[in-house]
């Protein structure tokens, strides 16, 4: 399986966290939240739609509400596949970080 | 039931751009960016949150596209990178094809505008579809008049007994032209153009009042109609309504103001006078069928085909003019065909010849193509070079498409930069280009924001075009074999640019021959012995009573000059005898001879004045009483016409009269070359004698000239000494060949231009290729021309098929055009093989360059580096 890039590790760790309610709103929110960053709609459709085509995530359309002027929500969930490569990339990770803390890497700056 | 649900929803615009910006299947992302606005709303007033949107919708747009373009953006960055890098690499391909590029560009722009202006003719009317003009044919075999039997010249109850008998026809007019007239109102006197026209003419045609009555303007008798250009010229400032201006010794009074005419109208004029005064100045008033100076305009009711109604005109003319019209068959040309579209004598409107467009389109596309094609060539030829990074991209991944995609972005990006060239050029060149067609044209991008998406159209278009093949070529690249450094696909890429070189050689021989043909044939007319002289004779037009009842004494003062050789009145010049009337006679068989014969009225020193030459009986003389009566010289073809073996003292009739004939003048050209001569009568029948000619001798012209002035000026006359000189007027006739001639010559520099540029570009390209070789051969003993002929030999074998391609086309097209002249060049093969041995120079010349300098190089240098 391949390699994720950052953003579409960011995507599906966000779907992954809201459950049920994973949708364009809610993901941008998300985002925004956990990096730090402002994520604007118009950033997240583009990945969201590559993932759906790599099959790491699937969607539905969901209901529609008053706020949204009566427009329906797309509502997109992992795939087996999407799990299985969040899992493969959280042990390399964790394997490329092995035994490094943020005080070892300190100890090795260069004066 | 539904409940509308009253939601706050953000601006209808913002929600449009939301649906055409992110492809949205079931509105779901526009459901998401309302939840958005929703949440803003909540949050903050309607005002700041309608503003903050604004700013969330415009912050989304740009992260949307920079995903959306491949990878995120990095792909994209580093494609424009690399194609930066190539162009500052090879800084000399890279001007090549910018220059091509942009030449074509320019040549398409203009040819854009030209067209665009050519087509727009009339298309302000609002009843523009409704519109017919009247034309009428001659339908009797071999009688066309000057060469052509269409007319667009009616009688003056046409267009009101059209009217009368059609219910379909809601609204007809006629005018009548006026050419450089005196207007006068108090001191002022100017020479405009204009019309006569009946109150109809403004309901029918659009031409905006700006003040006056739609309704009655030109329905009374002495009212005029001016344009607001007229009017400020004539009254400046002041309101010009009810203003007197004098025309033709009558006081009209102003009645409305036009907006100025515009350009792209086939009738030009600046004042209109009302129809209704022509009563009393034609001698048959306006109900005569026998008039024939008049231009028939109906406008037919919705929804009917003006065919319908061409299908009744004969029985129509049959009814209303059974004898003037027996001879004619009548037919309607809609409006917006006059312009492009009209093949007639006496037309009072502004044409051009469709084919011209046509033509022009079509020189200035293939001189485009000159351009794509130096493109391809140059970037498959150095394909080798980036044939490494085309590998190098495959195996990292790179699909086809992402290759393709990446060259034919190149030649985009290519083809901006030349763009922008060529709009720099187009604003030096457009000056001389509107002198040229005589248009007024712009490109102001600013006014009109269309043509910036015709220029991007244009870009992308011509990078797809030039960008296609080398593309295609290069993302077929094999990376294992380049990788390897396996010689790639040479032979291929060779044979298909050699075809491409010999089709910018084919298109260039043709313009070439083309130039030379035209050239030829304009230098045929000015040799070609017309007949008569034409050099040092001043003419004039008498426009004014006094000069023309003084005529008599005029000419004696003039005589006395001692530069004057001879002076001579008539109602033709030699260049231009257009009247023509049927005649009669009886042939040496005692048969009557009908004939077609075009005549003048003439004085007794015409023949002097022109030096026509006189083969057979006498010239006209005071000493003969009835030579004003009733002498007639005939011109050779006529006689041989009739054929008489001797015809003086023969009888004809014509013009209700009968004639002696009692010399016979060498033919003479008494109209354009086009035609071929025909049947001529010169006789001293009274009519108006308004062509004043003057041959004068060659010393001291400007005196000569001024003392010709100074005499007119005497009779103080209304009318300027507007004079010509007889050769100038001549010349004139051919202006159309000759602006076809200047025309063919630039495009043929041109296209022969940037295929030598793309020449150029490929010959160094190969000597540099193949530096190594020619340092090996010259080490074994190659001599410097022996190097130079191996370089060069390959181009002589494609030079010599683009002659064979190019000629039988040249030929085809300049056969036809030399149709148009009764009296032309042959189509010698000199001049072909002059043109491809031209073109076959000029290549040498090119490839040469590069070539000798390769040859000539120490091979120590060639040899050194590895």
């Amino acid at each position: 399986m391949g390699m994720l890039s950052r953003t579409d590790e960011m995507i599906l760790l966000a779907v992954w966290r809201l459950g049920d309610n994973a949708y364009g709103v809610t993901i941008a929110e998300m985002l925004t939240q956990t990096s730090g960053k402002k994520w604007v709609l118009g950033a997240v459709y583009v990945p969201l739609e590559r993932l759906e085509k790599k099959k790491y995530l699937s969607s539905i359309l969901g209901k529609s509400t008053r706020k949204r002027g009566g427009r329906s929500k797309r509502l997109y969930k992992l795939t087996k596949d999407g799990l299985d490569v969040l899992i493969e990339t959280k042990s390399r990770e964790q394997s490329i970080w092995a035994n490094i803390t943020i005080s070892s890497l300190e100890k090795g700056y260069d004066t | 039931m539904i409940h509308k649900i009253k939601e706050p929803q953000p601006s209808r615009f913002s929600k449009w751009l939301i649906k055409r910006i992110f492809k949205d299947e079931g509105e779901v992302k526009l459901g998401d960016f309302i939840e958005i606005y929703s949440t803003l709303v909540e949050e903050k007033g309607w005002l700041q949150s309608r503003l903050r949107f604004w700013g969330y919708l415009i912050r989304s747009m740009p992260e949307y596209f920079k995903d959306f373009l491949c990878m995120g953006g990095t792909m994209f960055k580093n494609y424009i990178k690399i194609a930066f890098r190539n162009l500052k690499r090879n800084k000399g391909y890279s001007a090549i094809n910018i220059t091509g590029l942009a030449v074509g560009i320019v040549c398409f722009v203009l040819m854009f505008l030209y067209v665009r202006f050519e087509l727009s003719f009339d298309n302000f009317h609002k009843n523009g579809d409704q519109i017919y003009r009247f034309y009428k044919k001659r339908q009797v075999e071999g009688t066309a008049y000057l060469g052509n039997p269409y007319f667009t010249s009616t009688a003056a109850p046409l267009a009101p007994a059209l009217k009368e008998e059609y219910p379909e026809v809601v609204n007809s007019t006629r005018i009548s032209r006026l050419n450089n007239v005196l207007l006068v109102h108090q001191e002022k006197r100017l020479y405009e153009q204009g019309l006569w026209a009946d109150n109809q003419f403004l309901k029918i045609f659009s031409f905006p009042l700006r003040q006056g009555n739609l309704e009655k303007a030109l329905a009374e008798p002495d009212s005029m109609v001016v344009t607001q250009r007229l009017a400020e010229k004539f009254f400046g400032l002041e309101d010009p309504m009810g203003e007197i201006i004098t025309f033709r010794n009558t006081d009209f009074r102003v009645t409305g103001i036009l907006e100025n005419i515009p350009a792209h109208s086939h009738l030009r004029f600046d004042f209109l006078v009302s129809f209704i005064n022509l009563k009393d100045l034609r001698r048959h008033g306006l109900e005569d069928w026998y008039s024939n100076s008049d231009t028939t305009y109906i406008q037919l009711g919705q929804g009917y085909d003006y065919r319908e109604l061409e299908n009744k005109l004969p029985v129509f003319l049959d009814k209303y003019a059974p004898k003037r019209y027996a001879n004619y068959a009548g037919f309607l040309q809609p409006l917006k065909k006059i312009h492009l579209h009209s093949f007639f004598n006496f037309d009072i409107a502004v044409t051009n010849d469709i084919n011209n467009i046509y033509m022009f389109s079509a020189v200035a596309l293939i001189i485009l193509i000159i351009a794509c094609i130096n493109y391809m060539n140059l970037a498959t030829a150095r394909s080798f070079q980036r044939a490494k990074e085309v590998g190098m991209r495959k195996v990292v991944g790179a699909v086809r498409r992402q290759i393709i995609r990446q060259f034919l972005g190149e030649a985009v990006f290519l083809a901006g930069l030349a763009l922008l060239g060529a709009l720099a050029l187009v604003k030096f060149i457009l000056p001389l280009f509107n002198s040229f067609t005589q248009h007024d044209l712009q490109l102001n991008i600013l006014k009109n924001p269309g043509i910036i998406l015709v220029l991007f159209a244009l870009v992308i278009l011509v990078g797809h075009i030039s960008g296609s093949y080398p593309a295609v070529f290069l993302s077929a690249v094999n990376p294992i074999k380049v990788l390897k450094k396996e010689a790639f696909g040479s032979r291929k890429g060779t044979f298909m640019r050699n075809v491409l070189v010999t089709f910018q050689f084919s298109t260039s021989i043709i313009l070439i021959v083309c130039t030379i043909v035209v050239y030829g044939q304009l230098k045929f007319i000015k040799n070609k012995d017309i007949g008569f002289s034409r050099e040092h004779v001043v003419t004039l037009r008498i426009k004014d009573d006094v000069i023309y009842e003084n005529i008599e004494s005029i000419k004696n003062t003039l005589a006395q000059h001692p530069n004057v050789h001879n002076i001579s009145t008539s109602n033709y010049l030699p260049i231009d005898i257009a009247n023509r009337s049927d005649a009669t006679a009886i042939n040496e068989e005692k048969q009557d001879v009908k004939v077609s014969i075009y005549h003048a009225s003439i004085d007794f020193n015409y023949l002097d004045t022109f030096d026509i030459k006189l083969l057979q009986g006498r010239n006209f003389s005071p000493e003969f009483s009835m030579d004003k009566e009733q002498s007639l010289i005939l011109n050779e073809t006529a006689v041989r016409h009739l054929g008489w073996k001797n015809p003086i003292g023969k009888r004809m009739q014509f013009n209700r009269k009968d004639f002696v004939v009692i010399g016979v003048v060498k033919d003479f050209h008494y109209q354009p070359l086009h035609l071929p001569i025909e049947p001529m009568a010169l006789h001293m029948e009274e009519d108006w004698h308004f062509e004043l000619a003057v041959r004068i001798k060659p010393e001291n012209i400007p005196q000569t000239i001024a003392f010709l002035k100074k005499t007119y000026e005497q009779y103080n006359p209304r009318h300027p000494f507007d004079f010509a000189f007889l050769d100038d007027s001549f010349n004139r006739i051919y202006q159309e060949e000759q602006k076809f001639g200047s025309m063919f010559r630039v495009f043929s520099f041109l296209a022969i231009f940037i295929a030598c540029l793309g020449l150029y570009g490929l010959a160094s390209f190969t000597a540099e290729r193949r530096t190594k070789e020619i340092g090996i051969r010259k080490v074994l003993g190659a001599s410097i021309s022996g190097i130079f002929m191996l370089l060069s030999r390959g181009l002589s074998k494609w030079v010599l098929l683009a002659n064979i391609i190019a000629w039988p086309v040249a030929y085809y097209f300049m056969n036809k055009w030399l149709q148009n002249f009764a009296y032309r060049v042959g189509l010698s093969i000199w001049i072909f093989i002059l043109s491809g041995l031209a073109a076959f120079c000029i290549a040498l010349l090119t490839v040469s360059f590069q070539s000798i300098k390769a040859a000539a190089a120490n091979p120590v240098d060639s040899l050194r580096y590895e």
